[in-house]
């Protein structure tokens, strides 16, 4: 008998119940919990983190120096957070079910489970730095991949451009941590933190629609296309995304003239 | 560079690449008065970001004034003036500071000319207003002239001409 597609995270809990034997319960998210917050403090106290701390002020100066401009507005870190138990849920929800295309057959990574979820999920542990100008985003990706690399840790930089308007880099840097065990025990993963690199502008759009991305995301998808639907709120704000991609690159064009450095027009 | 240096410079935010900068602007300067450079100033402000805009060092000696000009900015654009006994004008501008000990909120701005016309502009903020008010005690007033004929002879000149535009 084919087990019908679950069609939001109700469903999804019970198919979770039915066919893998996992009950999401207070206990799930106690120990997830749990489990988080021990990566996230191993994390902050890494030297990769802590030496971050220090050399900011000199990241900020270096591409000054480049640019004539600033890097960051301050020289501050960024503070660690850990993903809230729903929103990772609703990630397993949406890699197992609603991105599945191999229904009902595990996607090409295999089913999100308790015993390898922590390690295949690639933000349980996130942060997000703002730089003022677009070519910060791969100044500031490359600093942290020669910092990873010095520390020895695995890493690689996703730049994000969806079709619904987001821009932004998402730089993974992976660390060993010892996590606790239901059974007070503890064991090794490989935890995975996700550091978000974005500009002000971007950052100004993404605080307004982060809770509508939520929201979208957790639906099934439909026939209708957005971009056609123009009285729809995704038309009105994906394209905002876009627009504000390019108004920075206008910025990025308008700031290299007036130092002096190349143009595209002049290449 | 002199450990006054290094604790001024720190003081006001200068390390990593930034004094390195320096360090390039003073080797420079050592070579072409060797021995003589007593002190040095930066001009900065505050961006309207909080960061620190810094604009030119300054170098003082007992003789000549000194400035690597946008030193940030610009790549080796230096000069020198003779300011023995030729400080025909100054002006300060400065808000929230007593002329005793700066504060966070502290403001400075030093405008000086010279009888041949050349000036200079030097900036501060927050507690970099004590630093520059030791520049003005140590190197303008003692060279500031009473020269009433000359002041005046050059009196048009002094607002249409300074240093930056030669």
């Amino acid at each position: 008998m084919e087990t019908d597609k679950p069609k939001n995270i109700d469903e999804y809990k019970r198919w979770l119940k039915d066919d893998h034997h996992i009950e999401v319960s207070a206990h799930t998210q106690n120990y997830y919990d749990t489990v988080v917050s021990k990566a996230h403090n191993d994390f902050y106290a890494t030297k990769f983190w802590q030496t971050l701390k220090s050399d900011l002020k000199q990241i900020n100066q270096q591409y000054y120096l480049s640019t004539n401009y600033y890097l960051f507005v301050g020289s501050v870190l960024p503070e660690l957070h850990t993903k809230p138990f729903d929103s990772f849920l609703l990630k397993t929800f949406r890699q197992n079910i609603l991105s599945n295309n191999n229904w009902p057959k595990p996607p090409d990574s295999g089913w999100l489970l308790p015993k390898n979820w922590y390690s295949q999920i690639n933000d349980v542990v996130r942060t997000c730095f703002v730089v003022k100008y677009l070519d910060g985003v791969d100044f500031l990706a490359s600093q942290l991949t020669e910092r990873s690399n010095a520390a020895e840790y695995d890493c690689k930089v996703d730049y994000e451009a969806k079709e619904e308007g987001y821009y932004a880099a998402h730089f993974y840097v992976t660390f060993p941590c010892e996590v606790p065990r239901e059974n007070w025990d503890t064991r090794n993963e490989i935890i995975s933190v996700e550091i978000q690199i974005t500009t002000q502008l971007q950052e100004v759009i993404r605080q307004m629609l982060h809770k509508y991305y939520e929201q979208r995301r957790s639906r099934p998808t439909t026939d209708v296309k957005w971009q056609w639907d123009y009285k729809s709120d995704e038309f009105a704000t994906n394209y905002l995304g876009h627009i504000l991609h390019y108004v920075e690159g206008m910025i990025m064009d308008v700031r290299d003239k007036k130092i002096g450095k190349g143009t595209k027009d002049e290449s | 560079m002199k450990a006054e240096w290094s604790k001024y410079l720190k003081s006001i935010g200068i390390k990593g690449p930034f004094l390195k900068r320096v360090e390039e602007v003073l080797d420079f300067y050592q070579q072409v008065y060797p021995n003589q450079i007593q002190d040095i100033f930066v001009t900065e402000y505050l961006g309207n970001d909080g960061n620190r805009e810094y604009e030119s060092l300054w170098l003082f000696s007992e003789t000549f004034a000194m400035e690597a000009k946008q030193f940030l900015k610009e790549k080796d654009d230096y000069d020198s003036v003779s300011l023995r006994q030729q400080v025909e004008y100054w002006t300060i501008k400065k808000t929230e500071y007593d002329f005793h000990k700066a504060s966070t909120k502290s403001r400075m701005m030093l405008k000086f000319e010279l009888l041949s016309g050349v000036g200079g502009t030097l900036k501060a903020s927050q507690g970099n207003c004590d630093y520059l008010k030791a520049i003005f005690s140590k190197h303008i007033i003692p060279n500031a002239i009473e020269c009433p004929v000359t002041a005046q002879q050059n009196g048009r000149r002094r607002r249409t001409v300074n240093k930056d535009t030669l």
